[in-house]
Formats: structure tokens, sequence, C-alpha cells
């Protein structure tokens, strides 16, 4: 009974707290777009990113180190629907009296987007996409939510060869796994891009350009609950502030974001995030 | 020393000679067709990626270059391969994106098609109907005076927005047109 509860301490922990949630093909570094993916051909994203957690309102000492390598294999199945998979692994280091070391996969994510809605001009275009799929336990790593979940959202994407808007919302209903029937998430994001350079384009060729990046990452997760009865010190609300660079090429993009949380309310004394940063790489072919 | 019929001096000579003139013919073949895509759509490096990939996958394409600036992608085909207007739109549309118009520059004889006045590519046999610029969508064909002019040349080159047709060739609504040597 005590090693029931304890565990789902540490999954709360984990599962409710941390910015990551299912960044598709995000072209924000944290936040989904609506960009599309050329019929036939892959793009293989992965990303490292590290949250410390060190407030912990319970005045205990707990400290969290989360380190997440987040996979994305992208197909594009046709002009307007794109195919992903996600796999993460992650390990992590917990300090309650004694440090926990513990690694392994995360739940696995497949996920479709489609394109709704298109609009093109010279150097600019306005995309609308939907998307939705399936988490499924990764067997017994300790990361593993036992549940199916299923996450659905809708992204739309403002981009000119200048400046990028993203606007990114989903939620994901969580089911019940190891016990617990965990509660469902509601994810919000925006970013915002500005190509400083070069700030002018050449006449010819392509160039490669770096932009800098301003995104709001939200979570909302409701409580969760065990026997029918709501859980403590799980659920609330974050949002972060991620500034980042991005550095595009034709083939290979290059990225980095740190994230600060700017607004913190989460239910009764869980560990809080202190700031997350992460750097990834993605390459088409 | 001489050789047989000929010296070493004369058989160099003829193989300068000779590729020389593979040289020559190979420039005019390069410059037979020059097809300019012009893009919407297109706004970022990575998005440039997927387009050419896509167009170089079309059958007698060789080469493609793309201006990201200007919007455009110029495609290089084989000059013995027909270009393949229709296919061209798809590989944008199938890369994610759309295609505003395509420019053509095709340098060929003056024929006929069915009554109408045409150029022929001579590497590829390629035939373009040619047309006046669209007015409210609707090609009327070429001037009777400006065919008249094109008519009296045996190799001329063509400038115009390339309009495929189901059924029949594709057609150059001609802006502007010059006589080659």
């Amino acid at each position: 009974m005590r090693k029931g509860i304890l565990g789902i301490f540490l999954a709360s922990i984990v599962l409710s707290n941390f910015a990551f949630h299912l960044r598709l093909e995000a072209a924000g570094i944290n936040t989904n777009v609506a960009l599309p993916v050329p019929k036939g051909r892959f793009i293989l994203r992965t990303q490292t990113r590290y949250t410390r957690m060190t407030s912990d309102p319970s005045g205990t000492g707990r400290r969290l180190h989360l380190l997440e390598i987040p996979n994305v294999l992208v197909f594009g199945a046709t002009a307007r629907m794109a195919l992903f998979s996600i796999l993460p692994v992650l390990y992590r280091d917990l300090n309650i009296t004694t440090p926990r070391r513990t690694a392994g996969l995360g739940d696995l994510a497949f996920l479709m987007r489609y394109e709704i809605y298109k609009r093109d001009w010279v150097l600019r275009t306005l995309r609308i996409a939907l998307f939705g799929g399936l988490e499924v336990p990764s067997g017994d790593s300790p990361f593993s939510s036992g549940s199916v979940d299923v996450p659905l959202g809708f992204v739309a994407t403002f981009q000119s060869h200048r400046q990028e808007v993203d606007l990114d919302l989903s939620y994901k209903m969580n089911t019940e796994g190891s016990g617990v029937d965990h509660g469902d998430d509601f994810i919000y994001n925006v970013a915002y891009q500005l190509r400083v350079f070069p700030w002018y384009l050449p006449e010819e060729g392509v160039p490669n350009q770096l932009n800098t990046v301003l995104e709001l990452n939200g979570r909302f997760t409701q409580r969760d609950e065990a026997a029918g009865l709501s859980l403590a010190n799980t659920g609330g609300n974050i949002l972060f502030l991620s500034p980042g660079l991005q550095y595009v090429m034709k083939r290979v993009i290059l990225e980095t974001s740190f994230q600060y949380p700017v607004a913190k309310d989460l239910n009764e004394a869980q560990l809080e995030s202190t700031w997350a940063v992460n750097g990834g790489i993605r390459m088409q072919f | 020393m001489r050789s047989g019929f000929l010296s070493v001096r004369h058989s160099l000579m003829i193989v300068l000679f000779g590729l020389i003139s593979l040289c020559c013919i190979s420039e005019i073949s390069a410059e037979t067709g020059r097809v300019v895509l012009h893009l919407k759509g297109v706004s970022c490096p990575f998005c440039v990626y997927g387009v050419e990939k896509r167009l170089k996958k079309v059958p007698g394409i060789q080469e493609v270059k793309t201006d990201y600036k200007a919007a455009t992608s110029t495609v290089s085909k084989n000059p013995k391969a027909a270009i393949d207007l229709q296919a061209l739109e798809e590989a944008v549309r199938q890369a994610g994106f759309t295609m505003d118009r395509i420019d053509l520059s095709m340098r060929g004889s003056p024929t006929v098609w069915e009554g109408k006045p045409a150029l022929k590519d001579p590497e590829s046999g390629q035939v373009f109907l040619l047309v006046e610029p669209d007015k409210d969508h609707v090609h009327e064909l070429l001037d009777p005076k400006k065919w008249s002019e094109i008519q009296r040349e045996t190799n001329v080159e063509v400038q115009g927005e390339a309009h495929p047709h189901v059924g029949s060739p594709p057609a150059i609504a001609v802006r502007k047109y010059k006589r080659m040597p």
C-alpha cells in the first residue's frame, strides 16, 4: 500500500509537472505547427531537454533533475497528412531523502495531423490543421503511465519569410493505468519567430537563417483519482516563458530554448519546475 | 613520321574540333528550354528542400535551383526530354505548396499544329501552341502579325507563361520573341 502511494506520488511529480508535451514536427521549438511535410518524405527530430525541479513548497528539500530525449519521426503520407511516431527516453534523478536514479522509455505516441485549411501567397502561408492519435504504455518502464491516452489538437501557423506565429491547443484524455485514473491535460502554446539574420534576403539562392523565438507554453492538468477519490498533490496549471534560437538550413534545423515558469498554480505541495533548457536537431530526408 | 592517311597532328586537330563542336551543341541544347516555376507558400529554407526533391523526381528534370527571395525554382531538363507542365505543378502540390505560374523560355522552329501557330523544340520534338497573353483566362491564338514575323525565321526564342492542356500540346502565352542565329 505504501509503495503504491509512493509510486503514484513519484509519477505525479514527473507526469503532471514538467513542461514537455507532445511536440510534433514543431517549427516553434516547444510548440506544434501546421506546416506541411512533403509527400513521401521523412523528418527526424530529436531533442535533449533538462528540467530542474527544486522549488519544493513542502519544505522537505525534494529535488528532481529530469533529462528527456524525445525522438520524433514524421512521414508525409500525403500533401495534407503527416504521420508521427514519438519515442521519449527519460532519465530521472530524484532526491527526497536518498537519491533515486531511474532511466527508461516514456509512453509511445502515434499521431496523425491533417491540414484542413491552406492559403498561400508569395513568401507567406496560412495553415490550419487538426491532429489526434494514441499514447500507449511502454511496458514496464518506470516512466510509463500504464494507460492508453488519446490526444486531440488544433494547430494554426502563419509564416512569412520574416516572421511566424503558431497557435497550438490540445486536449489529452488520460485513462486509468497502474491503479490511477490520471487527470486529463489541456495544453496551450503560442510561439512567435523573427528572422534576424540575414536581415535582408539575398537576390539569389536560399540563405541559411537565424530566428529568434519566443513562446508561451502552458499546461493545465486535472487531478488524478484512485478508487473514486481525488488524489492530493496532483493537477494544476503551469505556464512557461520560453525564449530560444533556431538556425534553419535547407535540410537541417538546429535549435535551443530556455524555459522559465512565469505562472504556477499546482495543487497542494507538488515539486515545481525551476527552469528547463533544451537543444535539438531536425533533419529531413 | 607520317601515319597511313593522317599525321598525328591532323588526328589531334580532328579530335579537338569534334570536342569543341560537342561543347557548342551541348550549350545550344542546354538553352533549348528554361523553365521558371513561380511558387506560393514557400516561406522558409526548410520548405525549399522538400519542393526541390519532388521536382527532381519529375522525369526529364536534371537540376533545380531555387531563389528564395524571388520565390522561384528554375529547372533545367534533359534536352531530349519533353517538359511535362502538369507533372511539375503536381510535384509542387505534393510538396505541400502552390504553383502560381510557369514561365518558359523556349527555342525552336515555327510550325503549325492542326492549323494553329506553334513552336517545335528540335531536340525533344515537343510542340507548343503559341497564344496571346490571357485576358480573363481566355487564350486566343497568337496575333497574325506576330505569327507572320515569327514564321519568317527558322530558329526563334519565345518567352512567356506556359499553360498545360489536356488533349493538345501545351501553350506559351507569348510575351517576347526574338530571332536566333
